[in-house]
């Protein structure tokens, strides 16, 4: 790439990237020293207002036992534990999945594959998740 | 949620990194896939720490772009064909409109319209058909993929579990938009109409 080219097609998006760049870098710093980062989600879902905290857990990154209705049929096995922060076999034992798909598998396949009823099976992992989020590990 | 986004993130989740390939190469050049909510929810996935953020925004700016250079590759080479096809007699005034709009600010144009879902894909074709040069298409757009994926992830972070929330609300500002610009443009071909009507009158009367 010669000067000319560089000069006339990638000096100024160079320029703008970098730019917006430090602007993110520098508005994130200052949210999160103001501890604002978490506005949008305040005004977005009004149940945060009566749930304070949820907005821990989103901060943490890790799901609590508040978070369980966040869960849905699209979600995979591997994904709930990785969220919820539980062993890989613990659904797989208390709900006694014995297909060799499992964690790679969405509820909702599952349920259509063992012919479960797709909520009955959602209410059975929620309170599972729940069960191992309140009882007190050793 | 309609069905065809639920299908998408059950894909994103079971085949992580080459899904969100995948689906950010698709998305770009043909089919109008939701293709910010896809870039939303990884975000939401970098927070919870099941994706990787730098991974995650070097595979989706990367097929981004190569997706959005394909469909301007389609449009330079079976663009005139298709419009000498469509349109024998005479070349249609809104391409040279068009191309004289890029010439003068295709760098901004492109950049904008990655954010703007399946308008990029319109702005990908229009590219290929007017003369913009490939490489100055090709710095602009990848700049715009990476402010756009930085931009969506970041929401998305924020955001959290409660991104379906967010999504319901940012499709139902869409389609409102999307009647307001609908209405806009009905009502400047009715006005543009009348003043032809007018001008003919005044015209014969003259």
């Amino acid at each position: 790439m010669n000067k000319t080219t560089f000069k006339k097609y990638w000096l100024w998006p160079l320029v703008i990237a970098l730019f917006a760049l430090i602007v993110i870098l520098i508005g994130w710093k200052t949210l999160e020293s103001k501890r604002l980062t978490a506005w949008p989600t305040k005004y977005l879902a009004a149940e945060q207002w009566r749930l304070p905290q949820g907005i821990a857990a989103l901060r943490t990154r890790t799901l609590t036992v508040n978070d369980l209705s966040a869960i849905q049929y699209w979600m995979t096995f591997d994904y709930l534990n990785k969220i919820f922060n539980l062993p890989s076999d613990y659904l797989q034992s208390t709900l006694n999945i014995s297909d060799s798909r499992y964690p790679f598998l969405t509820l909702a396949h599952y349920s259509r594959e063992e012919r479960l009823n797709a909520a009955i099976l959602l209410k059975e992992v929620q309170t599972a998740i729940s069960h191992y989020l309140t009882t007190p590990k050793p | 949620m309609n069905s065809l986004v639920v299908s998408i993130l059950s894909f994103l989740l079971l085949y992580k990194y080459s899904a969100l390939f995948i689906l950010s190469f698709v998305c770009t050049f043909i089919i109008p896939l939701p293709s910010n909510v896809i870039v939303l929810v990884t975000g939401v996935f970098i927070s919870q720490g099941y994706f990787s953020f730098w991974p995650s925004l070097i595979i989706a700016s990367v097929a981004g772009t190569l997706g959005d250079s394909f469909g301007y590759w389609l449009a330079k080479k079976y663009g005139t064909r298709i419009i000498n096809f469509f349109w024998r007699r005479r070349r249609p005034a809104f391409l040279d409109r068009t191309e004289k709009y890029l010439t003068r600010s295709a760098g901004l144009t492109i950049v904008i319209s990655r954010f703007t879902g399946s308008l990029g894909l319109i702005i990908n074709l229009l590219a290929g058909l007017a003369p913009v040069k490939f490489k100055r298409f090709l710095a602009f757009d990848f700049i715009g993929n990476i402010l756009n994926v930085l931009f969506l992830f970041t929401l998305g972070y924020w955001l959290g579990v409660y991104w379906q929330k967010a999504a319901d609300t940012i499709n139902d500002v869409g389609l409102l938009l999307t009647a307001a610009i609908i209405v806009f443009i009905i009502f400047q071909v009715r006005r543009k109409r009348r003043n032809r009507i007018i001008d003919k009158k005044s015209g014969q009367k003259a």
